[in-house]
């Protein structure tokens, strides 16, 4: 288990300088805009090109685009830290490869917290977020109120990972280079694109997670989801997107978050990070409403956790430093989920 | 939110005229219904067709509608969409309204049970 790292001072408390990523130094932010273009022209080419880097793509022709690193750079830094979203206020790192810990396992039998693959770390993502890292962030900072706010002092995003607004771009490019032909349009594949990605972020405001679930969940067909999972994977975002407006930010709308799915040996495994309050006790509620809501009456609220519960596999929760990172998954192929958890 | 509303003998007819009841549209939601649903008929039909999906909180808000109409009207719901059914299946809520296929099948009085 690689812990969280630190590659500044322990109080996480300096502007990015100490960011070991010189590209995302704030002196960098003038010459940003005239590299997003490209980026954005080349942004399939860099899919392949981060693909290659850490070995997911075997073919080895790697084009790199103009304003993308070179591969041996993106390969360097992928398994370094990466600035947490938040910027120069609040300049923490995590690195990629944290988070839980991971096991093989027989890919069937698991529990809350253990996941039987590489999990969202897994290449794909990891390419993912470092290939982001040269895009910069288009939305407008916030105003400052909370301590996960928007970084003011960094509109370029310097801090923030995975803020790349085409997220269908490396799967798109994945699924023909290394998934070798076309994926189903539909939602009804069922089969699961290994290693596709979806990368959205969003404020915290319950509009925001709107609109970012409906893109998310319309791109959720490339990733060749069953119905049924696309279905889950669309009602459990919306909770657990929902939750974190609602208690992890308290309704503060100058709050990050960022959602990132990844198809990963039959299951869809979806990583929430948000720089808002740590959940009560460390851990996520159990399930359902309050038994004396429904002993007064019918309940009106507590539903969220009981559909996560019924859906999500593997629902782990980790407080890193001051960003909460919430991980579960859903089985990528058809059948009715419910049943699948129901007698659990 | 927009929500269209029609009484037709014993039966107010609210249809509802946005795909999404969600975290983002529950309150209006909640409210404009309790408006629409004051001095309500023996029976409220609430036309869910246009609805393709439903979050906690739109469901929280239909539970809070049903429990704050007159002892003398019930809230029936018709024609949810296939993820509406799924959240409504979930929480145990299926069992708790009457729910019709299509607002013709409330309209003649069978219910989807």
């Amino acid at each position: 288990m690689s812990g969280r790292s630190e590659t500044g001072p322990a109080s996480g408390d300096r502007a990015p300088e100490g960011s070991p990523a010189p590209s995302r130094r704030p002196g960098d932010a003038s010459v940003a805009p005239a590299r997003a273009g490209a980026c954005e022209k080349a942004a399939s080419e860099g899919a392949d090109t981060a693909g290659v880097a850490v070995g997911s793509d075997a073919s080895g022709a790697v084009a790199i685009g103009p304003g993308l690193r070179p591969a041996e750079e993106l390969a360097a830094r992928i398994g370094q830290a990466t600035p947490v979203p938040g910027g120069p206020d609040m300049a923490r790192t995590i690195p990629l490869e944290s988070g839980p810990e991971l096991s093989a396992g027989d890919g069937g039998k698991v529990t809350d917290g253990q996941w039987p693959y590489p999990g969202p770390e897994a290449a794909g993502l990891k390419a993912a977020l470092d290939l982001s890292g040269t895009v910069p962030e288009a939305r407008p900072s916030p105003a400052a109120g909370h301590p996960g706010r928007a970084a003011d002092a960094d509109p370029q995003g310097t801090g923030r990972p995975a803020v790349r607004e085409e997220a269908g771009v490396p799967f798109a490019s994945r699924r023909t280079t290394a998934a070798g032909g076309a994926a189903p349009d539909g939602c009804d594949g069922g089969s699961g694109r290994e290693g596709a990605i979806l990368v959205e972020s969003m404020a915290s405001t319950s509009l925001e997670v709107r609109a970012a679930l409906q893109r998310f969940c319309a791109r959720a067909a490339g990733l060749g989801l069953s119905a049924d999972a696309c279905m889950a994977l669309e009602i459990v975002l919306a909770e657990a997107l929902n939750n974190i407006v609602e208690h992890s930010y308290r309704e503060h709308p100058s709050g990050w978050i960022v959602a990132e799915a990844e198809c990963v040996g039959g299951w869809v495994v979806c990583r929430l990070t948000d720089g808002g309050d740590a959940m009560p006790g460390g851990t996520p509620p159990s399930a359902g409403p309050d038994p004396a809501d429904r002993a007064a009456g019918l309940p009106e609220g507590g539903f969220g956790w009981q559909m996560i519960r019924d859906l999500a596999h593997h629902v782990n929760y980790a407080r890193e430093g001051e960003v909460n990172r919430l991980l579960f998954s859903l089985p990528v192929g058809s059948g009715p989920v419910t049943a699948r958890k129901g007698d659990r | 939110m927009e929500l269209k509303a029609e009484t037709q003998g014993d039966v107010l007819k609210v249809a509802v005229l946005a795909d999404r009841i969600d975290a983002a549209s529950a309150i209006q939601f909640k409210d404009r219904m309790r408006e629409l649903t004051e001095d309500a008929p023996a029976r409220v039909l609430l036309d869910m067709g246009a609805v393709d999906f439903i979050d906690s909180s739109g469901l929280g808000a239909i539970v809070s509608v049903m429990k704050t109409l007159d002892a003398g009207s019930r809230l029936e719901l018709a024609a949810l969409s296939p993820k509406v059914v799924k959240v409504f299946r979930l929480t145990r809520m299926d069992g708790v309204f009457t729910i019709h296929q299509t607002v013709e099948a409330a309209a003649s009085g069978a219910s989807a049970a």
